[in-house]
């Protein structure tokens, strides 16, 4: 029993397993966001208002849950299946810019939504994937694919551009994420993960065991899917619950439709309009063609662009990887990057 | 090796709680679809997708807890560090609330559908998400704009507009329909403009002007054209809305059989409302409501979210500066409430 002696050593290293611990701060936020449901809405709170957000809620993690599951059992298969050092390897062959290109077209080949990227890229990361290549591949594999081109073209029948817009627009804006990330970890590390420690497998780990007969690594397999599924179930649906907030009590038209509006402030409200109804990146192409009697076409590629890369959802299951300070910087360089190659798109095919 | 064994039953506890909730998940998909309520969740494009993630759940749930019972000795997996994330493990009373609060979520699904049972989107959804009342706008996306540089082959034509030449021009000769036009007192004198543009026979049918974008509605216009009473069917709700919004100068005159809910707002004029239906595309999250505008004529009375089928003639009106499809309903009957109370979009449809 050398683990249980290396356990007693050092108390910290081997905890004991407890249930997933929730940041402090959700419960906080979904008091706020509670407060602000409350405050929208007439105090009348009647039941009907809260049957409808616990159907949106339900129905949230109901569609979510078929690609967390294929996510997780990805995840958990590439855990054991896979060498520990086997990006790293790769990685190394290529060239920093040629990687960061082919994790932007990632999309293309393994076409995975929002909702079962977390675990996967986490694993991929683990398994020495460079961080940048990896925020690049959680950014455009839920918009560059072939599924989201096709609903995008279907949502806009007589605007073809628009589709092809948010692809090109999708794939400058990641390459520029890719290329910051890679400038953030050549300095440190840390500001990008959480416990860079726990990202290095040790050699314990079935992939250096050749030997390690498969009843065993299916079983390592399916304990592991259990872990992750438990751990992002936590995440998920927590940003479910405070997403059907949002939807079952938020005007839309305090966005869509205000009066205030101009080009630039069209932006900044689209955007914070797709992250707070969190869609899959398969319909908010349906949602965004709704809107286009009243909004210009630069801000609507902006609400297409962003809302895949960033929503309320995907914030709160990348706190599972990630440093808050990397997820509020993330967004904070989207939101300045992405109107502006909206913009640049719109005015070149003009 | 008390600690050991204090690991052990730790893990043993959380595989079980691990494995009741994915058995609750599966369960709670079963149950949902023997009740039947999966309607109000997801569309039924998805609905295979929920039912095989009951399964994966079921099977997941019973290897933890036949893990969670029959330790392996061959592997200690305690003995892999391979926390999926990072646990910063706080002590004592900050630990055992996050804990807590974790907890409470992951049982937050059942405790609330419990509690407050699902129904489907009503129209305080509706007045939220704001209703379409014309719906062929995002057809005429900004056709006088990129498109037009971008797509120069295509002619300038908009499918807005198909009015002067595809009319006939004499309205003198007045119908049913148009008489019953006049006698409407719309607030604004647009309208009047609009009834000169009607057609003022039935039975010969007007062509419905389209590009390449708008040949499937046109298709689906003469179809609907020569229908006595022109149904909004459940399959081709929006299509059949789309259609009567783009072409809505041909159609003004024709009768029209709509079911839905009823919505009613602020903006509204007196005596209008508008019957509506959710369009689903993949789950309740991405709902949207369309519909037609109605005024009514009958003697009966309407309340919101109540299910009705109108029936009536078609008519252009004005509503907060657009020009929309007004339905004049003469006949009016409650119908209950649907099963499935979503529309779907029609994937075949054009091809």
């Amino acid at each position: 029993m050398l683990s249980s002696t290396k356990r007693s050593d050092d108390p910290t290293a081997h905890p004991s397993p407890t249930l997933p611990q929730l940041p402090l701060l959700l419960p906080f936020l979904l008091l706020l966001a509670l407060a602000g449901v409350l405050a929208v809405q007439p105090l009348s709170a009647n039941t009907e208002l809260w049957r409808t957000f616990t159907t949106v809620f339900v129905s949230i993690l109901l569609e979510a849950m078929p690609f967390l599951l294929l996510g997780i059992i990805l995840s958990s298969l590439v855990h054991v299946f896979i060498a520990p050092d086997f990006f790293r390897k790769i990685a190394v062959k290529w060239p920093r810019p040629l990687l960061i290109v082919f994790a932007a077209l990632g999309g293309i080949l393994l076409p995975l939504c929002e909702c079962g990227m977390i675990p996967v890229v986490r694993k991929f990361m683990q398994k020495g994937l460079p961080p940048a290549a990896a925020v690049t591949y959680m950014c455009a594999a839920p918009i560059l694919n072939p599924i989201v081109y096709a609903s995008t073209a279907t949502a806009f029948p007589s605007a073809p551009w628009m589709a092809v817009g948010r692809m090109a627009v999708a794939f400058f804006v990641v390459l520029t994420i890719g290329w910051i990330v890679s400038l953030i970890v050549r300095r440190s590390h840390s500001f990008l993960l959480l416990q860079i420690d726990s990202y290095r497998e040790t050699s314990t780990h079935s992939g250096n065991q050749p030997f390690i007969p498969l009843p065993i690594k299916l079983r390592h397999a399916t304990e592991h899917m259990g872990k992750e599924w438990m751990e992002t179930t936590v995440y998920l649906t927590f940003g479910a619950c405070i997403t059907a907030l949002f939807q079952t009590s938020f005007p839309r038209n305090l966005i869509v439709d205000a009066p205030w509006m101009n080009p630039a402030l069209e932006h900044v409200g689209l955007i914070t309009l797709a992250y707070l109804l969190s869609l899959c990146s398969t319909s908010d192409a349906f949602i965004a063609a709704s809107f286009t009697s009243m909004l210009a076409p630069a801000s609507l590629l902006s609400f297409l662009v962003f809302g895949p890369m960033m929503d309320l959802k995907t914030t709160l299951m990348m706190m599972t990887v990630f440093r808050k300070r990397f997820i509020l910087l993330l967004a904070l360089v989207l939101l300045i990057i992405v109107p502006l190659f909206a913009a640049l798109f719109i005015s070149v095919v003009l | 090796m008390s600690e050991d064994r204090n690991l052990r039953t730790a893990e043993r506890k959380m595989k079980l709680f691990c494995a009741c909730l994915l058995l609750g998940w599966s369960f709670l998909i079963v149950y949902i679809t023997k009740q039947q309520l999966m309607p109000l969740y997801v569309a039924p494009r998805m609905e295979w997708l929920v039912k095989g993630s009951a399964l994966v759940c079921y099977i997941l749930g019973i290897f933890q807890v036949y893990m969670a019972f029959v330790p392996d000795k061959r592997s200690d997996p305690s003995a892999c560090n391979c926390t999926a994330i990072e646990i910063k493990h706080k002590r004592g009373f900050a630990s055992s609330l996050s804990s807590c609060s974790a907890a409470i979520t992951l049982l937050l699904p059942f405790i609330l559908t419990y509690v407050w049972p699902p129904m489907p989107l009503s129209s305080q959804a509706a007045a939220l998400k704001g209703i379409q009342y014309a719906p062929s706008a995002s057809l005429k996306q900004w056709t006088t704009g990129p498109t037009s540089s971008l797509l120069a082959s295509k002619d300038n034509t908009t499918p807005s507009n198909p009015t002067a030449e595809s009319l006939p021009p004499d309205s003198s000769s007045s119908s049913n329909a148009a008489t019953e036009q006049s006698d409407t007192i719309e607030p604004s004198g647009v309208v009047s403009k609009e009834q000169e543009q009607l057609p003022a026979t039935s039975t010969k049918v007007p062509t419905f002007e389209a590009d390449e974008f708008t040949q499937i509605y046109a298709d689906l216009a003469k179809q609907l054209y020569n229908k006595e009473v022109i149904v909004v069917t459940e399959e081709q709700y929006m299509e059949i809305i789309l259609t009567l919004d783009l072409f809505k100068e041909q159609f003004a005159g024709k009768r029209i059989r709509i079911p839905g809910f009823v919505y009613q707002d602020k903006e509204m004029e007196k005596g209008r409302f508008a019957i509506a239906r959710f369009s689903m595309q993949c789950c309740t999250a991405d709902a949207s409501p369309f519909g037609i505008l109605s005024i009514n004529h009958t003697k009966q009375n309407v309340k919101a979210d109540e299910w009705v089928e109108g029936e009536g003639v078609l008519t252009i009106a004005k509503h907060e500066n657009n020009q929309v499809m007004l339905l004049k309903i003469d006949s009016l009957r409650s119908i209950p409430a649907k099963e499935d109370p979503y529309v779907y979009p029609d994937f075949n449809f054009g091809s």
